[in-house]
């Protein structure tokens, strides 16, 4: 393979899914936006608060200050992360597929580029770069946002929430591209199943997707009165983000007391590094491999006619 | 004599159902040389190109500039350009970024070439594909593959769809900015009458089997066509001519391999264009 081209490989997929680009870049203006948008509702603070809001902050405003800062800016990452996997979701089914359906495959391979370096070239999209322009948006996003958080308490009670350490903001973002190079791993073998189907589907990629996982927990059930493959799927889909803390977590209690223990909680686990430990997520590594050799194989040898 | 830039030995492929899309193709390209593969539908002239191109799956010997291009695709891919048929550009493409991309890939591109040629035309950088006409992207996808130093450069009915004036221009383009002796064309089209004039060679495939496969100026003393008149046409077919059709009232007979002279006393002698002897061998096997 010729690795002067690979750059230009990865800048072909931006020009064919803009999506790529624009959802990650929408999604960090729109956090923006919306952290900046109720100063500009109000023009200055008015935080209307209850007794309970009252002595949450003022928990916040104190000792659990700066976990509070860690967890906010950890939590800005969700929705980012949550918009990349659908748009890669349908980016990754899609690139093999189209090039076939369009037969502008021909022309693509009427140039000296591998199937390898070009089925390796998208699944890089996916999993370095695009998570890659993610976190870089997240920077940006986790200053301005914290930015407009703290503009809103000035001058009240709670002003003290909006205190910026710049070290831990360091070691919290630190741990944010840890986490997303554990995600690229964790889906590895995700993306590289959507990249077989987009090799290998006649037509109907989604369907193709969907189908046969759906269609193998039916028969499970009706033979075996089991649900192994729906919780192994399951497992694989959503394990990352029970890791991350995201998911499922809510205070036992609606008393202060309990929800600053939920920051507490949260602040602990913001790093997935220990998944790393996690042998299952070697083995899905493992199964992403063969079924990146398998989608490499397919657009090799498959002839449409 | 140089090495060949094709060597095919005993090609068959057969698909599913079997049919055999190649029977046993045998064919060797030398450099300089520009062939025509000529063949109704169906009768596996795109299927050889595939296999030239590592495209697919065949059986028996191929080399294509000493390469096989089953296993080595890659390499091959360095030395040879190809255009399928023209709607092979995706429609979201801009055309300076498919300079961009094809100078980025390939190490042998001249970028300054392609854009002086797209100067030539109406093809306007910022476009996209989606934005120009089916000629206008044929002279773009010309423009990518002239600007490639390329040694084997196979065409598969590039010019289907396009007017008059377009297909003209392709071909002239062709033979005036491309072809240089060095370089070694391969062309497929139902389109004989369009590309008879600059064919070195001509191979004829029916039912996946060559049935001609010839230098353009070997067929001026191999085949001759005679107008006969009816009352001759026994002491015409005589002489095994492999075709004959009638034409205004008198046959035109087709013969290989018969001694104008001897013919001349039928009738009036002349040399078949390509067109005529295409016609001539497809129609033999079917009476």
């Amino acid at each position: 393979m010729n690795s002067r081209s690979f750059p230009m490989l990865v800048r072909r997929e931006f020009w064919e899914h803009r999506g790529l680009l624009w959802a990650p870049v929408g999604t960090a203006l729109m956090l923006v936006v919306l952290a900046f948008l109720g100063r500009a509702a109000t023009g200055g603070l008015q935080i209307n608060v209850d007794g309970r809001e009252a002595d949450f902050l003022t928990a916040m405003a104190g000792a659990a200050q700066l976990k509070f800062f860690g967890v906010f800016i950890g939590a800005l990452l969700v929705p980012q992360l949550v918009v990349a996997l659908i748009v890669l979701f349908f980016y990754l089914l899609d690139c093999l597929y189209t090039e076939r359906r369009d037969r502008s495959i021909l022309f693509w391979k009427s140039m000296p580029v591998s199937d390898a370096a070009t089925v390796l070239s998208k699944a890089c999209t996916a999993l370095v770069v695009v998570p890659l322009l993610v976190y870089a948006l997240s920077l940006v996003v986790s200053v301005l946002s914290f930015a407009a958080l703290a503009l809103k308490l000035s001058g009240t009670p709670y002003a003290a929430i909006g205190t910026w350490h710049t070290g831990a903001w360091l070691a919290v973002q630190g741990t944010l591209l840890l986490n997303l190079l554990v995600a690229s791993l964790w889906y590895a073998p995700v993306a590289a199943f959507l990249l077989l189907v987009s090799a290998w589907a006649p037509r109907a990629v989604l369907l193709w997707a969907s189908l046969p996982p759906v269609l193998l927990m039916i028969a499970e059930r009706t033979a075996l009165g089991t649900a192994e493959i729906a919780a192994f799927l399951g497992y694989r889909l959503t394990a990352y983000f029970e890791a991350i803390g995201a998911a499922g977590t809510r205070a036992a209690s609606p008393d202060t007391a309990a929800q600053v223990a939920v920051i507490g909680d949260l602040y602990n686990r913001i790093s997935v590094a220990p998944l790393l430990a996690n042998i299952d997520l070697w083995l899905g590594v493992v199964a992403a491999a063969v079924m990146l050799w398998g989608a490499i194989r397919l657009r090799r040898w498959r002839d449409d006619g | 004599m140089s090495n060949p830039v094709i060597e095919a030995r005993n090609l068959s492929k057969t698909y599913g159902g079997g049919v055999r899309a190649l029977d046993g193709v045998s064919f060797t390209v030398q450099p300089g040389r520009i062939v025509g593969l000529i063949g109704p539908n169906g009768a596996g002239k795109t299927t050889a190109l595939k296999a030239i191109l590592g495209l697919t799956h065949v059986e028996g010997d191929l080399k294509v500039l000493g390469l096989d291009p089953r296993t080595e695709r890659d390499q091959v891919m360095e030395q040879v350009c190809f255009i399928a048929d023209v709607a092979v550009l995706p429609k979201w493409l801009r055309v300076s970024d498919a300079l961009s991309y094809v100078q980025g890939v390939h190490p042998r591109f001249d970028r300054a070439r392609a854009e002086d040629f797209l100067r030539r035309t109406d093809v306007r950088p910022r476009a996209r594909v989606r934005e120009l006409s089916k000629g206008m992207v044929t002279q773009l996808h010309l423009a990518l593959i002239l600007a490639i130093d390329a040694k084997l450069l196979v065409l598969d009915e590039p010019t289907l769809g396009l007017d008059l004036l377009y297909r003209r221009a392709f071909y002239d383009t062709l033979l005036n900015d491309y072809f240089d002796h060095e370089r070694t064309i391969l062309i497929t089209t139902h389109q004989v009458e369009e590309i008879e004039n600059l064919l070195t060679d001509v191979m004829f495939i029916q039912h996946g089997r060559l049935v001609l496969d010839a230098p353009v100026e070997q067929l001026a003393t191999r085949f001759s066509q005679v107008l006969v008149a009816p009352d001759r046409a026994a002491e015409a077919r005589a002489l095994g001519p492999f075709h004959e059709r009638e034409v205004f009232g008198r046959l035109a007979m087709t013969f290989d391999g018969r001694d104008p002279g001897q013919l001349a006393a039928l009738g009036e002698v002349r040399t078949p264009s390509i067109a005529d002897l295409f016609v001539a061998r497809m129609q033999e096997k079917k009476s």
